[in-house]
């Protein structure tokens, strides 16, 4: 890949007006810091790739449109195969639990449910950041992931489902 | 891109008896975004309905079932918790340096990872190393391993760090 400098936007500006913004998605997708500034970085890398698919709009939605899709190749790349698509298992309605309410009841740190947050599949995880951490609308979900609406909906949803039984 | 054929993900929980097998609500991919069962329970609609995603005829009737389904009602409950719990995860503190550290990486010249790229050519001059001294007499260098090795790593990886574990037969012809 050749640079051209003409095209190179300024990173470090990026960097520094998004950086935290940029560090807590990367974090919470990630849920390492040492990964979290690694996927920074590649993000920053494809900022200046991508520029000229930038559109006028929300640059913190562009940023995490980006970022999810460099940490979901790297996913993919460490599996050293294609992509594992999630089966989108018909939704299901918990049977209600007594000791998962009381928990989520209690007291529940923010550690606590970036923990259970990394413990659920990548795909999952991408989709429940970008609308309960970024804030994206399930349609700006859906461009970002390449899939329609009814499988934003059921990953959130899903994804809402797992969390809840990781902190049970 | 869409999903495969629905199968169960270990840890997941399991439809119960008593769902209708392929009501809507639980398409992954299939019926319109907006739809909402109009028999069944509400599955995934319960989160496009707390996320706001719903169109107002779906709401309503989304509301309507809710008000007889207590099932429907507790997964409201939940749903709406395990989401403002995400919702209230404050902005993560980034490592002292960062992002100095991380703009200082992509400065460099070629530069990505480096940490990774000098690890993967430590470990290949090493295990050179090591085949040199255990080894005596001229060795013919297996270079069709590396053409296959080449060949079949995959693009986007790092070529250096993906040669290393091949590396080890590697002698030099003196």
């Amino acid at each position: 890949v050749t640079d051209s400098e003409e095209l190179v936007p300024d990173r470090e500006e990026v960097a520094r007006t998004y950086g935290r913004f940029l560090y807590n998605v990367a974090y919470r997708l990630t849920g390492d810091p040492d990964d979290a500034q690694d996927l920074v970085q590649e993000t920053l890398l494809r900022v200046r790739r991508g520029l000229e698919t930038y559109q006028p709009g929300s640059m913190e939605g562009w940023l995490s449109r980006i970022t999810t899709n460099a940490f979901l190749d790297e996913v993919r790349r460490r599996r050293r195969r294609p992509a594992q698509p999630l089966p989108d298992a018909p939704d299901t309605v918990l049977p209600p639990s007594a000791a998962a309410d009381e928990a989520l009841a209690a007291q529940v740190l923010p550690g606590d449910v970036q923990a259970a947050l990394v413990r659920l599949p990548e795909d999952y995880r991408a989709a429940v950041v970008l609308s309960d951490v970024v804030g994206l609308s399930y349609i700006e979900i859906g461009e970002t992931l390449g899939v329609p609406l009814g499988t934003v909906r059921s990953r959130i949803h899903r994804g809402r489902a797992l969390l809840r039984e990781e902190l049970s | 891109v869409s999903d495969p054929p629905a199968q169960p993900i270990p840890g997941a929980p399991r439809q119960p008896p008593g769902q209708v097998p392929g009501a809507p609500g639980g398409e992954g991919h299939g019926g319109p975004p907006g739809q909402v069962s109009s028999g069944g329970h509400l599955g995934d609609g319960l989160s496009a309905l707390v996320d706001g995603e719903l169109g107002l005829p779906d709401e309503a009737r989304a509301l309507e079932h809710l008000a007889g389904c207590p099932q429907c009602a507790a997964e409201l409950e939940w749903t709406t918790r395990a989401r403002a719990l995400l919702r209230a995860l404050p902005l993560a503190e980034p490592p002292v340096g960062y992002p100095d550290t991380v703009v200082r990486r992509i400065a460099r010249p070629g530069g990505r990872r480096p940490a990774a790229a000098l690890a993967g050519v430590a470990a290949a001059a090493a295990a050179v190393l090591l085949t040199l001294s255990a080894r005596s007499g001229p060795v013919t260098p297996p270079v069709d391993r590396f053409v296959q090795a080449h060949a079949t790593s995959p693009a986007s990886g790092d070529p250096i760090t993906e040669m290393a574990p091949v590396a080890v037969p590697v002698s030099i012809r003196r």
